[in-house]
């Protein structure tokens, strides 16, 4: 953001108004990374300290934070909170699908980055980030809910990276590239015929 | 061991009404029988004025290690403050009679029984699976379930260390043979 | 036959001559409303519910089955996982199911710590409960008032025990470590200001005229219904039955602590919401009656790093703020268990739900589910 010939948008009225130019990615990447909606996936323990961070003490809304949507179609983040069970990874693959770009994912503890405590149960998947790209991971079992404002706050900074010009590596709709779908991981196979196994299909 | 409350002998009610063969010990209030008599004892249990046991508390079901399997009854009399429980050995049919028709609190209990150990409950209203999905082929709790035959899925009996003993030996068994030829 | 229930007939009262097509309403497992991961499919005729199913499943993470592969002291951090907002029963669950196959005096110290951290849970655990059922009936503000009491029992046992949910505190043989003088004074702070702070939230909430016309006749249980449905805690206490596991099968140091258990008398959605109050009133009274008894001494029994227990099946069970929480545990005399059963208040609770939700609106059963205060991670294990 800059001034042109010393005159800023401060200059009282009658005087010459001020110009300042910045980057259209700026302007954009401002206004998107302070009203972020999470989408509420409340599934464990984590859901707990998820909406104490919403509540009196912890004070998401300090960040622009504190609207949770329970539609997928509103919402910009959808925070992962807890374990994720193959059958429920079928239902927030889902949601997943049906938020609207430009999408981000917080896996917040251990059950949603790598299984967790329940990593060698038969039920549970061993990490979000098999079935959904994941922008950032908090760990924690659970995560104190400063954990979570700070991985809300990593989630900031990526977003002010980003860029709306298509060539670049930081491209806004990196997921929705044309012809391009994000690559799973080596071991989402496994996790997929584990699904099989327990009659959901997660491919 | 079972926390008595009040201290009760029911040895001469069962042995007046039960006429069948089981093993019932007062200081730990255990009842153990075959599954096949479980109609007369419900019908005792829950029709007898001194018995009344009006409150099922819980439903189990275990695996014994020589491969039988038991369902186990906890009840509680609300109205006479004393408790039971009762082990039952599940025949080889592997069906014991539901006891939804006397306890509704059964119903959902029954479903977990079936769904984890695959023991079907005859005059069940609605016996489904009440976790896992419904074509699901195994019975998690059953100790002849380890794991899910997928590659890299940790085996659930065992800790690491064990699982690494185990992998060494079968690696060792098959160069063994390489050897001797 | 003689002992099955009747549900009163409110189907006739409310239901009028009109011809309704009947309807399918599915709500979850994604819904604000549900607790978590609970997906209910209700069969309606017009706005009166007809029948109900909650399906469940969604958060079966197969704790027993892995309960069998840990040593007992290891089970005890995975079980604080399966009722989150309970931590230190599960913990107690899981303790008592241990020392009762094992030869091991607990110190009075011990016991008089667990009393204080448990009745603490139970206040902690229904101050969430407050927060989300007046969210669940239409109400925002109680959920920071809720939520702003119970951090302060969270600061006092991340104290005692260095963790905010998850606690690991109780163990076989006593407590993992001595409470503080620090603590002692900010327990007794706590317990000072905590009756006003509950005469406040009565007076934002409990007489509201809409809450009350919301909540009262609404999800009746009858009292034989409860008991045959095998429904505990507040819902049965609520429900007319004057049943509490730390009155009528005690355990622990309960007998010697003097305290009242509130029963309701119609078995509706009031009258849950009233008994889990007054048991907040009966914890902090419990709480101030362990803090004067607390007595010196040691605050864990000699107790080896990876227990060993004697062969043997032992069923324990305790009042937890979800109700009866039971424990089955087989032993082979080795270091893990054979068999582990947990018998979760919430499930047979949750279980209840149709039978409290027929015959009402839809738009009742939401404030219905909430009073039944259920935790998934329990209902699912």
């Amino acid at each position: 953001m800059g001034l042109i010939d010393g005159h800023n948008l401060d200059a009282p009225a009658g005087s010459m108004p001020g110009l300042a130019l910045t980057s259209i990615d700026w302007v954009i990447n401002v206004a998107r990374r302070n009203s972020l909606w999470p989408l509420t996936m409340g599934l464990a323990c984590c859901a707990i300290e998820m909406i104490c961070a919403s509540a009196a003490r912890y004070d998401i809304s300090r960040f622009g934070m504190e609207v949770f949507r329970p539609s997928p179609r509103q919402a910009d983040v959808m925070i992962v909170a807890g374990t994720v069970t193959y059958k429920m990874a079928a239902r927030v693959k889902r949601i997943y699908e049906q938020m609207p770009e430009p999408k981000y994912v917080i896996s917040m503890g251990s059950c949603s980055n790598s299984g967790g405590i329940h990593a060698d149960s038969y039920s549970v998947l061993r990490g979000i980030d098999k079935i959904l790209p994941v922008d950032v991971y908090v760990p924690g079992c659970p995560p104190r809910p400063e954990a979570l404002l700070h991985g809300l706050m990593t989630l900031q900074k990526k977003i002010d990276r980003q860029t709306l010009r298509r060539n670049k590596p930081n491209y806004i709709f990196e997921n929705r590239r044309e012809g391009e779908i994000t690559p799973l991981p080596p071991e989402a196979a496994v996790e997929i015929e584990a699904a099989r196994l327990m009659g959901i299909d997660l491919s | 061991m079972n926390h008595v409350l009040d201290q009760k002998d029911f040895s001469g009610l069962f042995s007046e009404n039960l006429k069948f063969d089981y093993e019932y010990d007062p200081a730990s209030q255990i009842l153990r029988l075959d599954a096949e008599h479980l109609p007369e004892l419900f019908a005792l249990l829950a029709m007898d004025e001194r018995l009344a046991m009006d409150y099922l508390r819980d439903l189990t079901a275990k695996e014994q290690p020589e491969g039988e399997f038991h369902v186990v009854y906890n009840w509680v009399s609300i109205e006479h403050h004393h408790t039971l429980m009762v082990v039952a050995k599940v025949p080889e049919s592997m069906e014991v009679l539901s006891a939804t028709q006397y306890w509704e609190s059964a119903n959902w209990m029954e479903r977990e029984v079936w769904d984890m150990f695959g023991i079907r409950f005859a005059g069940h209203p609605d016996l489904r699976r009440i976790y896992l999905e419904e074509t699901v082929s195994f019975f998690p709790l059953r100790k002849s379930f380890r794991t899910l035959p997928v590659e890299n899925v940790r085996d659930l009996g065992g800790s690491e260390r064990e699982l690494a003993k185990a992998r060494a030996k079968a690696a060792k068994a098959e160069k063994e043979p390489a050897g001797d030829k | 036959m003689a002992r099955r229930y009747t549900q009163p007939d409110v189907m006739k009262r409310r239901s009028d001559d009109l011809d309704t097509q009947e309807l399918t309403l599915n709500v979850g497992p994604q819904h604000p409303s549900t607790h978590g991961v609970l997906r209910l499919v209700a069969v309606t005729d017009g706005e009166i519910i007809k029948s109900l199913e909650p399906h469940i499943g969604f958060l079966h993470r197969g704790m027993e089955k892995n309960s069998e592969g840990r040593e007992y002291r290891q089970l005890i951090p995975l079980w604080d996982r399966n009722d989150y907002l309970a931590s230190m029963h599960m913990d107690y669950m899981v303790t008592s199911a241990v020392e009762a196959l094992m030869d091991v005096e607990v110190p009075r110290r011990a016991e008089y710590i667990r009393v204080i951290m448990l009745e603490l849970q139970r206040i902690a655990s229904h101050l969430f409960w407050f927060a989300s059922f007046a969210l669940d009936s239409g109400a925002v503000t109680p959920l920071f008032y809720g939520l702003k009491e119970r951090e302060k029992i969270i600061d006092l046992f991340e104290m005692a025990s260095g963790a905010r949910l998850l606690y690991n505190y109780i163990r076989p043989g006593g407590v993992r470590a001595d409470i503080t003088p620090e603590f002692m004074e900010k327990l007794s702070k706590f317990i000072r200001e905590f009756p006003r702070y509950l005469d406040e939230c009565e007076q934002l909430y409990t007489g509201n005229a809409i809450f009350i016309n919301r909540a009262r006749d609404v999800g009746v249980l009858t009292r034989e219904a409860a008991i045959n449905l095998g429904v505990s805690g507040p819902v049965l206490r609520g429900s007319g039955v004057a049943w509490d596991l730390r009155k009528d099968e005690p355990y622990s140091v309960y007998p010697e602590l003097k305290f009242d258990i509130p029963v309701g008398e119609r078995g509706d959605v009031l009258d849950r919401y009233e008994v889990r109050f007054y048991e907040m009133r009966m914890a902090t009274e419990i709480v101030r009656q362990a803090m004067e008894g607390l007595p010196e001494g040691d605050f864990v029994a000699k107790v080896a790093v990876s227990p060993k227990t004697k062969a043997g099946e032992v069923y324990v069970r305790q009042e937890a703020a979800r109700g009866e929480f039971g424990c089955y545990l087989v032993s082979d005399g080795g270091r893990k268990p054979w068999r582990f059963h947990v018998r979760p208040g919430s499930y047979l609770n949750l279980g209840a739900l149709d039978a409290m939700c027929r015959g009402y609106l839809f738009a009742d059963l939401i404030i219905i589910l909430g009073s039944i205060d259920i935790v998934l991670g329990d209902v699912d294990k």
